[in-house]
Formats: C-alpha cells, structure tokens, sequence
C-alpha cells in the first residue's frame, strides 16, 4: 500500500469504523511501519476521529430521538464489565460512565421514536401552519424515523400501510402523533383514499412485504393476510425475530421480498454463529452472517440459500420467471460486483465484469430476462447482455444520488432510472438499444415505478417520504408522517 | 494479587478514583484509538483498563499525574487484546504500537491546536452533514442503523462521514495555516 494513495485513505476509513478486510488493515499497519508521514496522517486522521467522538452529548443541538437498534447487541464494555457486576465499584463505574455515554438512549416500549421525543416542543393538538421550520430541523435530517410503513406492489397498483381506524389519502400529511397499528389498503388506480382493514393490526416497524398482483401481504413474524379478502393465514418463515423483548430485540429476518412470479420469497436473514471467546470472562464470541433463504410461498418451504454480502443488502433483482436472480456482493473496500445466481438452486451462474467503481444502489433486469442494468454510485448506468455477459453500454448519470430506483419498459425498449431526491433529484429515460440517455427532468419524488403495458407512461410511487417539519402559529415545530405520493409520467412528455 | 473483592472498597478510595479518571477518560480514548481506532474496540479497551486502574489503585502514587500512569495501563491493555485477534497483530510487530504512541504525544500540541478550530468548522457543515455527525458520533448510532433511518444505503453512508472527516480537515488545516476565523 503507497502513501499517499486511495487505498490509503480508504483503509484509515475503514480502521475507523470498524470495516475492512483483515488483509487491509495488514497493509496500512504495513504502511506506517514503512513511512513516518503514512504515520502523521494516520494519527491526525485518527485524531479527529476519536475526538468527534469523545465529544460529550452535549454537543448534540437536536432533540434526542432514538429508536431501537434491532440486531445490536449489548456493548462489548458493557458485556466486559458484566464479570465485574458483583464487585461494586465497577458497577459504579459502569453506571457513572453510562450515564454519560448513553445519556437518553432509551427505545419506546413499541421501539419507536417516541421515547426520545423528550424536548420536542409539545405539539398543539393538529393545529399547524405552513410555515416551514428554518434552521436545522431534526426531520429534515432524517434523524427521526416516521412512525408509519409502506409496501408497494411491483406490478399491481396496490400499496399497504399503517394508520388509524379512518381512511388516509395519498399524498396525506398526518399528525406525527397519530401513530397507528391498522392495516390500510391503497388502489391507486381506483381512488385516493384507503380502505380500512379495521380488525388487521400492522405496526411501522414490522418486515412486510406484498406480493406482485397486490393480492398477498405477508409479515416475517409469518402472518399472512389476502388483500382482497381479508382472510388471515399463516405461513411458518422462522420467527423475525431470535429474541424480542424490553430490553431491545435481535432480528432474525431483515428484508422481505416476492419473486415476480409470486411463488417465492427472498428472505435476508441473519444467522448467528457462536465461537468459544478467547475473552477469559465471556464464554462465547457471536458473529452475526446475513444469507439470502429463498423459500416456497404459500408452503414456506427452503428452496436454496446463499450468502447475501453486506448487511442490509438493497433487494436483489429477479427475472421474471423468478428462475434468476442478481444480487451485488462488496468488492474490496469501496466498490461491489455483480453477480448472478440460480434461484432456486443458489448456484453462481455469472459474474459481470467489470466491477463496478463505487457501490451499486439500484439492480434491474429486463422483462425478458436479457439485459442487466446497475445503478453505480460513481455516476454510471452500466448496462449487460445477460446471454452473453458482455457489457453493452456505460452511461454516464448523476453521481450525488444517495439511493436509486430502475426498471425496464415493458417493451424493452426504455429505461426509467429514479435517483432519490438529494442534492441532484432526478428522474432520467435511457433508450436501452442505444444506451443513451434521452430525457432528464428534476423532480421531488423517487421511488418504485410501474409501466403501462404500452410502455409510453409509468408510475413512480414515491413512498419513502419520511417526516415533515412545520412550524405552529407561534413558531413551534410540529411533525407530520408523509403518506406516498404516485405520479405518472407520459413518456412522450419526457422527451420533449 | 489484590482483588476488588477482597480490598477495601470504602467511600472516599472509589470517590478518589473517579476523581481521578473520569476527568482522564476522554484522553484515555483518544490514547486508545490512536491504535485501535474503532469506536466500539476502544471503548471496550477503556472499560478494560478501568478495571483493571481500579484493581491496581493502591499502587497509584497521587504525587504523580493520574493519566499518564492510565495510558501505560491502557497500553498494555490495547497489546493484551490485539494478541487476541489476528486483524490487529501487525501492531505488535517491531514496537508499531509504541512507535505511534510515542509519535501521537510529540504531534500532541499540534493536534490540540488544530483540533481548536473544530467547532468552527462543524459550524460549517450542512444541517445533513451536521445531522450525521451527531447520529454516528455523539449519539453512537451504527452506520446500518442511520441508513435504514434515512431511507439511503448504508455504503452512501459510509462515505457521507468519509467525505465530512475530509471536508473537516481541510477545513481545520486551512484555519491553521492561514490564521482564519472562518467565520
């Protein structure tokens, strides 16, 4: 490894934030073995690190929101100083330090935000402004998380979601407080407000998912409910969760996903593996591995399983008949690569060269199942023949994206890429065979998209809308959740 | 060998000892992540070394300065632990660990210095920007934990705070060297 490089800078990232190869962290060891500027500029990076983050909380200039953070487990100084519990002082080195450490950290009892709302001025009731709040404000920084969910559909005009016992329109702004625990069904196509399943109970913060047509809604915890019906099974997935409980929760299943067929899902798991701790007073060390179960719907039973890369993996892509699917798995330290599986043995098929430069945050493949397209967080749309694995087209798009959607044209012959509002939201059309982009226009929303059959329109359903930040008569903030949006747009306008 | 269950655990010694190192924590942090620069490891390195300062605080002479006897302690944690893990063993090759120990307290009054203009500077980051620090730094939050809250990957993320610590540093070295308010 040289100095100056970037591989330099991305290992001191990585040493940093507790990533990176072991391989890595060899070589930057290596590295200031051999060059005492390597050192100076690994110790004054270090420096600010550590010190950001000794800095007390009281530097914190936002409201102290704080959800549960489902897989973490206890601290290891906590675990540490377990042994030492019974001997008095640790614990009251434990307690003093903690307080401070952790000083308003506490989940609600739902493992929502509400428990660190302490501070927020108290909303008056649903009176409210349009005053936007200026300054920093705590939504507009994502820092708190709504306190509602949605799912969509991918071919169905169909969205699910959590409110109230009354019906909530697209497009809605709702009381912050106004949490709800009630199942609410969205045809787009057929009207803006909601029906009210009034007897099926679906908090914010379950793993759920919908099954292509819009018929099925089914939850990790393994509820299953028809949409059309409301008729309630059950489908055994293995329990969400390992443990649950007041104390914070340990995830099993993170992500839920249908195959476009519908006749399977993709599950990202998590799996533990216990090791013997070479720690004198912990028994076990617990690793944590994220796979990918592809299972049976309705029966549940395994179909194959394969490891699923980085946690919180973005949902892979399937082709059509649900035969194939095309995941990214990291590629050293700051880039993915591209892979393509059998889904239902979990055999590698291909792996697409090249590799990408950055991160790929958006996976489609094409109705027939022969092209390939990846968003690259680089600033580029790369475009595969499936049959071949050649690299057709590399485009060139915005690079500031902090997410993406795509999806093909039912005719193949288009592309819609919706890159999440950001510091350059924008909705842009490529022509596949040309591999060119066509049209760019701004745009506020980003989400999943729908084609017409006739591919000269499409949906974009902007559901992850978040949290709005307005202010009260007398200045106050007050928050509102941000029910989805669908906006349709012509292709022929696009072009224009 | 003294252990906290058999040496007196009387008011005053425990009040002294917190005294002592609470004040000392912060320093014994950044002592420790000079070579372990996770936040989690070193944390777990200073609880460590807590313990084991307490065990031995009935050798500790208060004529002396409290925090230089707890960064030796602390070294000699941070050797115990990396002999544990292979990922880290190249720090005990050839005295790498004192090596940059000995390093950082030589750049120690440059990095203070520098480190003064940090607040103007985070005064300049955007309310985002801003936002991630607090959630990642102060508040502790892991990487996947803010990306799932945001709606973003967790690999933007990651190089969001690549991207902030550089604009810091730049931002501090130019006050450095020019002398700047920044305001």
């Amino acid at each position: 490894m040289n100095f100056p490089s970037t591989e330099f800078a991305h290992a001191v990232t990585a040493a940093c934030q507790g990533g990176g190869s072991d391989a890595a962290i060899a070589a930057l060891h290596a590295a200031l073995q051999a060059d005492e500027a390597a050192q100076d500029d690994y110790l004054w990076q270090v420096e600010l690190h550590s010190y950001l983050a000794s800095m007390a909380p009281n530097q914190i200039t936002l409201p102290v929101p704080e959800v549960s953070e489902g897989r973490r487990f206890w601290p290891a100084r906590r675990r540490a100083l377990a042994g030492w519990a019974i001997a008095g002082l640790a614990v009251l080195i434990a307690f003093v330090a903690g307080l401070r450490w952790h000083r308003g950290n506490a989940p609600g009892a739902d493992r929502n935000s509400v428990a660190g709302l302490q501070g927020v001025p108290k909303i008056p009731g649903e009176e409210h402004s349009d005053r936007q709040v200026q300054g920093s404000g705590f939504a507009a920084q994502g820092l708190i998380r709504p306190t509602v969910q949605f799912a969509v559909a991918s071919d169905a005009s169909i969205i699910v979601g959590t409110g109230g016992q009354e019906p909530i329109e697209l497009g809605a702004e709702v009381p912050y407080e106004s949490r709800g625990d009630t199942l609410h069904v969205w045809d787009w196509s057929r009207s803006r407000q909601s029906k009210v399943m009034k007897d099926i109970r679906l908090w914010p913060d379950q793993r759920i998912c919908v099954s292509p047509d819009g018929t099925w809604l089914v939850m990790a915890k393994g509820d299953v409910v028809n949409l059309t019906t409301g008729e309630k099974s059950t489908i055994d997935l293995g329990g969400e969760f390992y443990l649950s409980g007041l104390a914070g929760s340990l995830q099993r299943i993170e992500h839920m996903q249908f195959a476009p067929d519908g006749r399977r899902l993709a599950l990202l798991v998590y799996n533990l593996d216990l090791t013997k701790s070479a720690h004198p007073l912990r028994r076990q060390d617990l690793t944590a591995s994220p796979t990918i179960q592809i299972v049976d719907f309705p029966s549940g039973k395994l179909v194959c399983e394969f490891p699923a890369g980085n946690q919180f993996e973005l949902p892979p892509a399937f082709s059509a008949d649900g035969k194939r699917v095309v995941l990214r798995y990291p590629q050293g330290e700051s880039a993915s690569k591209i892979v393509e599986r059998n889904a239902l043995t979990g055999e590698i098929r291909r792996e697409y060269e090249p590799h990408l430069r950055e991160f790929a945050y958006a996976i489609g493949l094409s109705g027939g199942g022969s092209l390939l397209a990846v968003y690259d967080s680089a600033g580029q749309a790369l475009l595969w023949d499936t049959e071949t694995g050649k690299l057709k087209h590399k485009i060139p798009v915005p690079h500031d994206a902090p997410g993406a959607h795509l999806r093909f044209s039912p005719d193949g012959k288009l592309m819609a890429l919706s890159l999440f509002p950001g510091i350059s939201p924008k909705l842009i059309l490529i022509d596949v065979a040309a591999g060119a982009v066509v049209a760019t226009v701004p745009h506020e929303t980003s989400g999943d998209m729908h084609w017409a059959a006739d591919s000269k329109s499409f949906d974009v359903i902007y559901d992850h809308r978040g949290i709005s930040e307005q202010a009260d008569k007398d200045g106050r903030p007050v928050m509102f959740n941000l029910f989805p949006t669908v906006r349709t747009w012509k292709v022929a306008d696009l072009r224009k | 060998m003294t252990t906290p269950s058999d040496r007196p655990t009387n008011n005053d010694s425990q009040a002294q000892f917190l005294r002592l190192f609470l004040p000392a924590e912060r320093e014994l942090f950044r002592y420790v992540a000079a070579l372990v620069p996770a936040v989690g490891d070193a944390e777990e390195i200073v609880q460590q070394t807590a313990v084991e300062l307490w065990k031995k605080f009935h050798e500790y002479d208060p004529k002396q300065p409290f925090t230089p006897w707890a960064c030796r302690f602390a070294l000699n944690i941070v050797k115990q632990w990396v002999a544990r893990r292979q990922r880290w063993q190249a720090l005990l090759d050839r005295g790498l660990a004192e090596e940059l120990v000995n390093r950082r307290e030589q750049l120690r009054p440059q990095f203070e210095s520098r480190l003064s203009h940090l607040d103007r500077c985070l005064e300049k980051l955007s309310a985002e920007q801003r936002g991630l620090v607090e959630a990642y730094y102060f508040r502790r939050r892991r990487i996947e934990v803010i990306a799932a809250e945001m709606r973003r990957t967790v690999d933007s993320i990651y190089k969001a705070l690549q991207r902030i610590r550089l604009m810091l540093r730049q931002c501090i070295e130019r006050a450095e060297h020019t002398g700047e308010s920044l305001a």
